[in-house]
């Protein structure tokens, strides 16, 4: 037969701490009972997804540097407080872009550290320029989106500004349209947009 | 240290139980077991809550004018909650039969409308998409890929698409995972890559 006793409170009978069961016991919350934590809970969190921020960015931007400059995308910034420096960013963007017959290219920067992401930009190679990932379009009627993936590691526990940046190989790029932006309603001249999220994952995963 | 042995812990009056007072640690041994089989509030959240996907591996294509619903990546997902939100990620590879834009955005065929935050703002007249690509020739083709963040409009099954419109209209055929020619060949030209609609719905306070 089970024992059973019935209380209103459990505490501690000495100091401040108390053990549920041994190993190999299991302690079980029926079906239908609630158990509410108000208090901190270690290692109980069942995610993987620590969590996520994103940021939607309209309109059409002018991308007017070149070489190694960079343009910052307007509306682009995620200020993100990593939990530790143990987890990993995962950093996931669909950029459009477009230029006049050459190429374009996009990379993520963190403004507060004044630094490309560890693992999220390349380095660059000699007097190579490096980037993200890039495009080209073969006219101003053009445009693309394209995928911006990286698994970024923090570089602290505080906040850091992330945003998208973008340059172009003449001058004449832009974002979420084509280069010509002519007002009429054929797809050339769509308008897209870019969403930039950034989710945390756990340590114990990537 | 005091040890009592019990099999069942219930509350004496009422229907709470409360654990210790503030600054008290209860703690697991390494060893046991916590399982819930009820229900367990501010332990953390599960954060992916859902996932669908859609891969298709064959080569078809469309012709017309205006938006064209590329229905191999009809996609029925059903939200949890409307306070959870839904990702919503696609990779496209496409090619068309002459040099000329693709663009694309996810819809809901449900509610038979364009879904908000997936589609670029108004400006003039303009058509508004969630992204897009281009091809400048018939033995090319090109990968591009669409996000966005949705937020469910009810917990009711709802059928997701995507829809393509090319800039030459209804004399044009936009062909999905080959080149336009689709040549029975094995250049690299000819190869077929493959394309995936993917909803993820990650669980409020994640995002």
């Amino acid at each position: 037969m089970a024992s059973e006793i019935k209380v209103d409170k459990i505490s501690p009978y000495s100091g401040s701490a108390i053990n549920l069961g041994a190993s190999g016991q299991k302690i079980q919350v029926p079906a239908g009972v609630t158990v509410t934590n108000s208090g901190t809970a270690n290692n109980f969190s069942g995610g993987k997804i620590l969590q996520a921020k994103s940021v939607i960015v309209q309109g059409r931007q002018a991308i007017s540097a070149t070489g190694s400059s960079w343009t910052e995308v307007t509306n682009s910034t995620i200020s993100f407080t990593a939990a530790s420096t143990s987890n990993r960013l995962l950093f996931i963007t669909s950029f459009t872009g477009t230029e006049n017959g050459t190429s374009w290219h996009c990379r993520y920067y963190n403004k507060t550290t004044s630094a490309i992401p560890t693992n999220g930009c390349h380095a660059g190679e000699g007097s190579r320029v490096g980037c993200t990932t890039k495009h080209n379009s073969n006219n101003g009627s053009w445009a693309s989106s394209i995928p911006m993936f990286c698994f970024i590691t923090p570089p602290n526990t505080s906040a850091n500004d992330y945003c998208l940046q973008g340059a172009s190989h003449s001058g004449g790029g832009y974002t979420n349209s084509n280069h010509n932006n002519t007002n009429n309603g054929d797809a050339d001249n769509a308008r897209s947009q870019m969403t930039f999220t950034i989710m945390e994952v756990s340590s114990t995963i990537v | 240290m005091t040890t009592i042995k019990v099999d069942k812990v219930i509350p004496k009056t009422g229907t709470s139980l409360a654990l210790g007072d503030s600054g008290d640690t209860f703690t697991i041994p390494a060893g046991a077991t916590f399982e819930n089989l009820g229900t367990a509030n501010g332990f953390g959240t599960a954060g992916i809550v859902g996932v669908k996907t859609k891969q298709f591996l064959g080569s078809s294509a469309y012709s017309g004018a205006n938006w064209i619903e590329w229905t191999e990546f009809q996609l029925t997902y059903t939200a949890a909650s409307t306070s959870n939100r839904l990702l919503f990620m696609a990779q496209l590879v496409h090619a068309n039969s002459s040099a000329t834009s693709t663009i694309f955005k996810f819809y809901n065929n449900t509610a038979s409308a364009d879904i908000t935050g997936a589609i670029g703002d108004a400006d003039g007249s303009r058509p508004r998409c969630t992204g897009r690509g281009h091809n400048n020739s018939t033995s090319w083709s090109g990968t591009h890929y669409l996000q966005a963040w949705v937020t469910p409009i009810n917990t009711s099954a709802n059928q997701y698409t995507i829809q393509a419109w090319n800039h030459n209209g209804s004399g044009n055929t936009m062909r999905i995972n080959s080149n336009s020619n689709n040549t029975d060949s094995n250049t690299t030209d000819n190869s077929y890559g493959l394309s995936q609609f993917t909803i993820i719905e990650f669980e409020n306070g994640i995002l």
